[in-house]
């Protein structure tokens, strides 16, 4: 019998089924939020079924877990799209005044920096700059794309497979699985943007799975319906981690703030509104998440 | 190792001799001609399982109606050995002068049919498994660990008989002490002499010891009583060989097997008569002690009544501090025993460990080859079809062993057992119930308090051993990539579930594969695309035989071999067997697939519209 959570978190990684079954139990009837990342992660690993609804529980009650459907604006909800598009046009248009005022002064700034820091060259202070710099670099991205967007015929199949040479690495695969070719009407570089940004997720997730010994190859699929054109992007990685309901939004990540700016899907979501369609993020059954991109790009 | 020939004698393909080519044949014939039928005598003669349970009936019924009285012949080929298998309708296995191989043969439907069945799945991934062939293996540690959770309940509850012996004897110790300190001082103020006293006292440690003595070899003498009478039973069940039949030669081959069962069963027979013995001995034992107690009991009450006539009260005193002498004996006794008995409780417990690990051990081999097939099948069938294993996803037989050990204690148990079975694994509810942790079976269940103490109960009244031991079967899943999301088997359509299946059976180079009408749910875009291409993928030496109505098959797959069937209703024949290009060939695969020269000229004109563009 586990009595403490240090042994419980020993327990979980137990060869006997017997003992991470026990350990299971103490997060079951009593996990704290402080616990998730941890029981989430002997989840994904653990085979046992017993073990696995016992975990699955002790999620359930440390509070919030991923939901399944974590942003999907559709059409049955349109007011919220246009109150989420006008609350972003707001914020774009103050960080576009912002960005017209502070553009200036960090220039100065990194001219003043590198003339008066000894060793600037990778200085913190560099580093610093660097991010303000990416910031504001992608909250011009923010307002390019939500600008008009335009309306080319490209094959689909082409494009994607572009976006994806070169990415299949030590630890990462990509599969392909669609019509080729795949004529579509839209914006190529919007819908490029879009799914380079669900990509770049995608790897990171799976290289950050890799490290337990998890993981996946990832599959990018797509075709069109007689209403609209998509792509879905699903993959092993750690899956989506508590709060991603919110990572559509300007500024929001679930990941460490020092390496990424939060920008990245709220992009992907005003360039998807600006093609007149919807992106979503959900869990996969068995771990993992999957991405996917609608818009009304059909030919013929 | 391939099926070289193929002989039926009598019954509804009598006469039927076919050579079979390695890489891919192909079986035609309209319908009513016999390709099902020979196909089902393939498995019949090679004694081949179905992948589904419900195949195998229909399978053998099948095979049986078409043999007759007749018998069937396969030759097996391997590089330039072969050899034969034969089997007729009666013969329980096939008879062959060597272990036949495995072959996959599937039935008309059943390729659609196994991604609806659990164990149909996890039949498919095991064909591939180099190390173990299917079932859980185990068999000696499993009966070991029923053993060993019977004697773990028995002991428990012989451990709960002595403490509430025990417990109606605590006091004891305390009021030996003070009926003591009273006698001592009663035989003080009398005029008893040193003598009786000391004589009392040697009396009193006499019946006490007397008694505990009794006592030992009382549940001596209880215990192998009972075992006399499974030695009895055994002695009985001794096996009655029958005598040897003149029908079956002269030479009595039993001859000698028969003297030494004789011996053995005499042996046997010996034992409880042996028992019974030993149980007389005892109790002659018992018998003598009691005699013995019955004169220190005597002896004891004349020089009590010398006390009484000294000092009143001085017999009755000394009366009790006897009775309660040998009460404490009795109760050391007991404690000693228990002791002993919690030793052996303890000890066995920890041998059920060791066992539940070597299983667990065996489990997870099992369980990591198989998951050295699927990574293979994904490498070989992703992205558009994967297949991931489950640990033990197939659980009817533990849901079975607790559904018996409910019934008849007036618990839901039809919703009850598979409740628990679902949230508690076998080892989990069977410790639980052994600690009557009540608690935990009401939490993990979520029952109420009372209805897991009623489980514990049942539990421990009725087979705790047969849930323990319980067999669990991983599960297969098979998913196949649809539109932007992968589906399981189960949600798929027919068609889809043969897109998944097919490949898979396909991809097992090396083995023979037979299917019988793999298209029945087919669309031509698929087999094309998928089974074309799986039948080309085939390696040098790899034997398929596949009957279909489908053109594409021979023609697209590149056929080694048509055989093309006949029938004149109420016999099935050979009419044509060669090779793809030959033009019998041509003119069967036009006649009987494409509706006849004219039907094909006439779609060839269609299509050429297109084929000009």
């Amino acid at each position: 019998m586990i009595l403490n959570r240090i042994e419980a978190i020993e327990g979980l990684e137990s060869q006997s089924a017997a003992v991470r079954l026990d350990a299971a139990r103490f997060f079951e009837s009593g996990a704290s939020p402080n616990d998730r990342d941890v029981v989430m992660l002997a989840l994904r690993k653990e085979k046992d079924k017993w073990v696995r609804r016992a975990l699955r529980n002790a999620i359930d009650r440390a509070g919030s877990v991923a939901p399944t459907v974590v942003a999907a604006p559709d059409e049955s909800a349109p007011s919220e799209l246009v109150i989420e598009d006008v609350r972003s046009q707001v914020t774009e248009e103050v960080a576009k005044s912002l960005l017209h005022e502070i553009k200036p002064i960090l220039g100065a700034a990194r001219a003043d920096a590198a003339r008066e820091i000894a060793q600037y060259e990778g200085s913190e202070v560099q580093k610093d700059l660097d991010r303000l710099s990416g910031l504001l670099a992608a909250f011009d991205s923010l307002s390019q794309a939500a600008s008009t967007a335009s309306q080319d015929e490209f094959d689909l199949a082409e494009l994607l497979e572009s976006i994806t040479e070169g990415l299949t690495g030590a630890n990462v695969k990509v599969s392909l699985v669609g019509p080729d070719p795949l004529i579509v009407r839209g914006d190529s570089g919007r819908v490029e943007m879009i799914i380079q940004n669900a990509l770049r997720n995608a790897v990171d997730s799976s290289a950050e799975a890799a490290k337990n010994a998890l993981g996946g190859e990832i599959v990018l699929t797509w075709d069109a319906t007689d209403r609209d054109v998509w792509i879905a992007v699903l993959d092993r990685g750690i899956g989506l981690r508590p709060g991603a309901d919110k990572a559509f939004e300007v500024g929001v990540t679930t990941k460490p703030k020092a390496d990424h700016l939060g920008m990245g899907l709220a992009i992907a979501r005003r360039a998807a509104h600006s093609l007149g369609g919807q992106v979503s993020l959900s869990p996969r059954e068995g771990g993992g998440a999957s991405f996917e991109l609608r818009w009304p790009g059909r030919v013929g | 190792m391939i099926i070289d020939r193929l002989r039926v004698e009598e019954g509804f393909l009598a006469g039927l001799d076919l050579s079979l080519a390695p890489g891919l044949n192909v079986l035609v014939g309209p319908r009513g001609s016999g390709k099902t039928s020979l196909i089902e005598l393939i498995r019949f003669c090679l004694g081949a399982t179905t992948i589904t349970e419900a195949a195998g009936t229909r399978a053998r019924q099948h095979a049986l109606s078409v043999l007759g009285s007749g018998q069937v012949t396969v030759t097996l080929r391997d590089s330039d050995k072969t050899w034969t298998v034969t089997r007729t309708a009666s013969d329980e296995r096939p008879r062959a002068s060597q272990p036949i191989p495995q072959f996959t043969i599937l039935a008309q439907n059943e390729i659609e049919a196994i991604g609806l069945e659990a164990r149909g799945r996890l039949r498919l991934v095991d064909a591939f498994r180099i190390n173990g062939k299917s079932g859980s293996g185990g068999e000696s540690a499993r009966s070991a660990l029923r053993s060993a959770t019977v004697e773990i309940r028995d002991l428990a509850a012989e451990i709960a008989q002595i403490d509430s012996q025990l417990s109606a004897l605590a006091e004891v110790p305390k009021e030996l002490a003070a009926v003591q300190a009273e006698e001592s001082r009663v035989l003080k103020s009398s005029a008893a002499t040193e003598a009786d006293q000391s004589q009392l006292r040697q009396l009193q440690e006499q019946t006490a010891a007397l008694s505990v003595r009794a006592s030992v070899v009382g549940r001596a003498r209880d215990r192998l009583a009972a075992w006399q009478q499974e030695l009895e039973r055994v002695a009985r069940s001794a096996p009655k060989i029958e005598e040897w039949p003149d029908s079956a030669g002269a030479d009595d081959l039993l001859r000698d097997f028969r003297s030494r069962l004789i011996e053995l069963t005499a042996i046997a027979q010996r034992l409880p008569r042996q028992a019974s013995k030993e149980i007389d001995g005892l109790s002659t034992v018992l018998d003598r002690i009691n005699t013995e107690r019955i004169n220190a009991d005597e002896s004891a009450r004349v020089i009590r009544s010398r006390l009484e006539k000294l000092q009143e009260g001085a017999g009755a005193i000394t009366r009790r501090v006897a009775g309660l002498r040998e009460q404490a004996g009795q109760r050391a006794a007991l404690l000693a025993l228990r002791k002993e008995r919690a030793a052996r409780h303890d000890e066995i417990r920890r041998e059920r460990e060791r066992i539940l690990l070597d299983l667990e051990r065996l489990a997870n081999e099992r369980f990591v080859d198989r998951q050295r097939v699927v990574d293979w099948l994904n490498r070989t069938l992703g992205p558009r079809i994967h297949v991931e294993v489950e640990r033990a996803q197939i659980d009817t037989d533990y849901v079975a062993a607790v559904t018996t050990a409910l019934r008849g204690s007036g618990l839901h148990y039809n919703t009850l057992a598979p409740a628990l079975a679902e949230t508690m694994s076998p080892r989990e509810l069977v410790e639980a119930a052994e600690i009557a942790d009540a608690q935990r079976i009401a939490a993990a269940a979520q029952i109420p308090l009372d209805r897991a103490a009623r489980v514990i109960d049942q539990l421990l009244a009725t087979g705790t051993e047969d849930v323990i031991s319980a067999r669990l079967e991983d599960g297969v899943r098979l998913e196949l990539l649809d539109g932007s999301a992968y589906k399981p088997t189960e949600e798929l359509s027919t068609g889809q579930r043969c897109t998944v299946v097919l490949p898979i059976l396909l991809s097992h180079h090396g083995r023979t594969l037979v299917v019988d009408q793999p298209e029945d749910h087919l669309d031509n875009a698929f087999i094309a695309e998928t089974v074309i291409r799986a039948l080309l993928a085939r390696e040098t030496g790899d034997q398929l035989i596949v009957s279909t109505h489908n053109a594409n098959i021979p023609v697209l797959g590149d056929a080694d071999e048509v055989i093309v069937l006949g029938s004149d209703g109420k016999r099935g024949f050979k009419r044509h067997a060669g090779p793809l290009e030959d033009p019998a060939s041509i003119n069967a695969i036009t006649t009987l697939m494409e509706g006849g020269i004219e039907a094909f000229r006439r779609r060839a004109q269609y299509y050429s519209g297109l084929a000009e563009e």
